[in-house]
């Protein structure tokens, strides 16, 4: 069973998942609201900020994919680059339709 | 009769009708502000000449013991509503859990830092607010309860004022949610001021966009929730609710997803705006406190505006150029009229600039980084 699309084969996926987990043991440890001391307040943000990193390394390990597209002038749905029509409200696709790659 | 009292809802049914007329002509959110505007004319109406300025004929806020509650329930008609969903908080739950249902998490996923240092930039109003909110005279918890407006989301202000301002949890819910709806006419002037309008017309590149496999994305809610919910228990209800409604929505369950989309989020808002008008009676107006909410509320918002704005910007030098700031406003939660804003600045310094899937990744991080900033105030202060 492919769990995840292979995310869980990926070591930066176990490494992030490692992270978040020291960092939840850090800030579940503490209690800010029960001994609200300067070193105590440091744990647990600390803490915060490895679960959090964590959680960004998770995300990274995910593999992203690429789609070509077309956004619509009307209501921005971004269509599939060999769409005539937008899917959502019909509207004609044509250059003027496409965001360009170009700056203003 | 008290002739002031007479007076106030005279004014409270005036301000009902003009919510009505502006949600009408889209100028003001309709979803939650149409219900409130006829609800506020309709209850202060039918209890103009009573005596008492909490009398209610609707739902009465103030029952306390079982009994009453129970004998309440069977008197007023959204009394059930009211107790059975706003005093628990469930009803900020049962919006995001359609929220969660019709969030893409794509550039999200596929840009975490930048949607990240956006949106704790777009956060700042959450935070500064707090203190100022202080030195104003409000307690620790009221301030708090005030300060989550400056996120931009709705479920989340409902859920704090509930859990640590109960007595304020309707001005608070009130103003911010009639500020979210003028977000939409007050954020282009902030952007038209401090955004060149050649930055403004950046066009982002289109022809590819980052796509996530189903898959990968309700494997990422599943961990994002776990740990989430581990490192903040007291928000925990609000990140279960958020992230079941991507869990149905990536595992395409479609009859969950029409239903948490087309029934629970849809209902959930209608009775959210009708029973916060039905609430707003002459108490709370005459509470002297409410100018000062209101101007707190004004002022948490602008200061997320510019500190989105501020991320945005960032990460405009951090590209090189080749993003557009104006998606930094997205990263103000309130999804996804923030990202439309963007959008529309955009749209109009370059009819060629479609920044709209790009604003989103803000935007849902913006969600849950102000649930973050709840859960912190509620686990700290409750």
């Amino acid at each position: 069973m492919n769990l995840g699309d292979g995310l869980f084969h990926r070591p930066r996926t176990w490494a992030g998942l490692l992270i978040a987990s020291i960092g939840i043991v850090l800030a579940r440890l503490v209690s800010p609201a029960a001994t609200p001391d300067e070193l105590v307040s440091i744990i647990y943000v600390v803490g915060v900020l490895f679960a959090l990193g964590g959680l960004a390394l998770v995300a990274s390990a995910i593999q992203v994919r690429s789609v070509r597209v077309v956004a619509c002038p009307r209501c921005y749905l971004a269509n599939s680059a060999e769409a005539d029509r937008c899917a959502r409200c019909d509207s004609p696709l044509g250059k003027e339709g496409q965001g360009s790659a170009a700056s203003a | 009769m008290d002739v002031q009292t007479v007076a106030i809802r005279l004014g409270l049914i005036l301000v009902g009708l003009l919510l009505i007329y502006l949600s009408a002509k889209q100028v003001l959110d309709p979803l939650i502000l149409m219900p409130m505007g006829l609800a506020m004319a309709l209850v202060n109406g039918a209890v103009l000449t009573l005596g008492g300025k909490l009398t209610n004929l609707f739902v009465d806020p103030m029952l306390a013991t079982p009994n009453d509650v129970v004998n309440g329930m069977q008197i007023f008609f959204l009394q059930p509503i009211y107790n059975l969903t706003f005093s628990n908080s469930l009803i900020a739950c049962l919006v995001f859990m359609g929220i969660g249902a019709i969030t893409d998490l794509d550039f999200l996923i596929a840009r975490p830092l930048m949607s990240l240092l956006i949106a704790v930039a777009a956060e700042l109003g959450s935070i500064v607010t707090f203190p100022l909110a202080v030195a104003f005279g409000f307690t620790f918890k009221e301030a708090a309860a005030i300060a989550i407006v400056g996120g931009a989301d709705g479920p989340m202000v409902l859920f704090t004022s509930l859990e640590l301002a109960r007595d304020l949890f309707v001005p608070i819910s009130v103003v911010a949610y009639v500020y979210l709806s003028i977000t939409y006419a007050i954020y282009p002037y902030m952007i038209k001021l401090l955004i060149p309008k050649r930055m403004q017309g950046i066009a982002m590149d289109l022809r590819s966009i980052p796509k996530v496999s189903s898959r990968q994305k309700l494997a990422f809610a599943v961990m994002a929730g776990t740990v989430l919910s581990l490192l903040f228990p007291v928000a925990a209800p609000l990140f279960a609710s958020f992230f079941i409604g991507v869990m149905v929505k990536e595992a395409d369950i479609q009859r969950y997803r029409k239903f948490l989309d087309e029934v629970v989020l849809t209902g959930s808002s209608f009775f959210l705006g009708f029973v916060l008008g039905a609430l707003l009676s002459v108490s709370v107006v005459t509470d002297p406190r409410i100018l000062l909410i209101m101007i707190l509320g004004m002022v948490a918002l602008l200061i997320s505006g510019l500190g989105g704005l501020g991320g945005g910007m960032v990460a405009y030098w951090l590209s090189g150029g080749k993003t557009n700031p104006l998606i930094g406003i997205a990263g103000v939660s309130c999804i996804p009229t923030t990202a439309k804003v963007a959008q529309k600045c955009a749209f109009a310094a370059n009819k060629r600039a479609v920044i709209l899937p790009f604003a989103m990744g803000p935007c849902v991080a913006g969600v849950i980084t102000t649930a973050i900033i709840a859960g912190i105030y509620v686990g700290l202060l409750r």
